[in-house]
């Protein structure tokens, strides 16, 4: 690959690309993700609808929220299984209310560790208003609200604290 | 309290990135390539089915770990490994090695690694970075695909030390032991590229290699 061709703007995501340069020789050169400059809006657009759909099917009590986050962090049930350390029939029967009610409290801290949210948020989905939308914070990207919501997990595993507040400039 | 003295610097891949980095840190002056070619780092597997992800996917180099085995074999550089089972241990003898000043790289969970942007954040156990030091509850991390040193708390370092799954990394950490004052590097390269084309040509599955591509 030519310099000119590896090289892409995106400041949030550089990388190390050897490409051949113009004397002819191949060295190494920094540049922005190709991907991320350009797809990114895409993978948004679409990871918000996905979201929107499965917050859809928790509500309306179809799909537990172990399902919801499994799907919104790809991971597949082996996976989830593995790291959760249940069986994988035990994690599909809590993909629905039915099952999820049997989930031991430290099972569900447990999920909450695979997932990277506070132990509440296996109950509950938090959602922030962005323009007249509600959106999950879960997935929620832009920085620049006004607004600033988090979640700080406790030396106690079983509580977190949830701060709400201007943000701060 | 950090060391000084390493050199933070950008990499290709994560794996080869670390090693070369504790390498030149203990005196061995090897460039990354160099690295990655000497440890057959180059490879392709198409996975249409993979135990840890829902969906198809693809690798373009060898199994993680494998080129740290494979400079020891080829260069004799040799590395401390250590692997635990209790959480505390694993973190004690990290900041033990850290107040050593021993630069330390580890294999870690990549979703848990607060400074990666979120849409690069997947359940992966397979990233490697070196860690340089501690400041309170913060670690102070080398990670080759970043432009500058970052801080990581503790807590995520620690989640992504011991995520659990497909290739955990049970606490996983290695840093160099020797590097031998003469190295004959056309043999490792000769041999490097040899296990590349047999990786590449003759492993009998359709999906590996150039049966893959």
């Amino acid at each position: 690959m030519k310099e000119k061709e590896g090289l892409a703007d995106c400041p949030e995501q550089q990388l190390i690309l050897y490409v051949e340069k113009e004397d002819g020789k191949y060295g190494p050169v920094q540049t922005g993700s190709y991907l991320s400059a350009n797809y990114l809006d895409d993978y948004f657009y679409k990871r918000k609808n996905l979201e929107i759909s499965l917050r859809k099917r928790v509500v309306e009590g179809e799909i537990s929220l172990v399902y919801y986050y499994m799907v919104l962090v790809d991971l597949s049930i082996s996976e989830l299984a593995s790291r959760v350390g249940i069986s994988k029939s035990r994690v599909k029967k809590q993909f629905e209310p039915r099952g999820f009610a049997k989930c031991s409290v430290e099972e569900l801290r447990k999920y909450a560790k695979v997932f990277n949210v506070p132990v509440a948020n296996m109950l509950q989905i938090v959602l922030i208003n962005v323009e007249k939308n509600y959106e999950s914070l879960y997935i929620h990207e832009d920085k620049t609200l006004n607004i600033s919501v988090e979640q700080d997990s406790t030396v106690n595993p079983y509580l977190s604290v949830t701060k709400i507040g201007e943000r701060s400039k | 309290m950090i060391i000084e003295k390493f050199k933070h610097k950008m990499a290709a891949h994560c794996e080869s990135g670390t090693i070369t980095s504790l390498i030149n840190h203990a005196g061995l002056r090897i460039s990354e390539p160099l690295v990655f070619g000497i440890s057959s780092g180059l490879f392709f597997g198409y996975f249409h089915k993979m135990k840890s992800f829902p969906f198809p996917t693809f690798i373009v180099r060898n199994k993680p770990g494998q080129m740290r085995v494979n400079i020891t074999k080829r260069l004799g550089v040799k590395f401390n490994e250590y692997s635990f089972h209790n959480i505390d241990d694993g973190t004690r003898k990290l900041d033990e090695l850290l107040q050593k000043n021993i630069p330390t790289a580890a294999q870690v969970d990549f979703f848990y690694l607060d400074y990666v942007p979120s849409w690069e954040r997947v359940h992966i156990n397979v990233h490697f970075m070196v860690i340089l030091g501690k400041e309170d509850s913060n670690y102070i991390i080398s990670d080759s695909y970043f432009p500058e040193l970052i801080k990581l708390k503790s807590t995520s370092l620690e989640n992504s030390r011991f995520a659990g799954g497909n290739m955990s990394p049970k606490g996983f950490i290695f840093n160099v032991s020797y590097i031998p004052t003469t190295i004959d590097y056309e043999d490792a390269i000769i041999k490097g590229i040899k296990k590349v084309c047999f990786n590449m040509l003759h492993i009998p599955m359709p999906f590996l290699g150039v049966k893959g591509i």
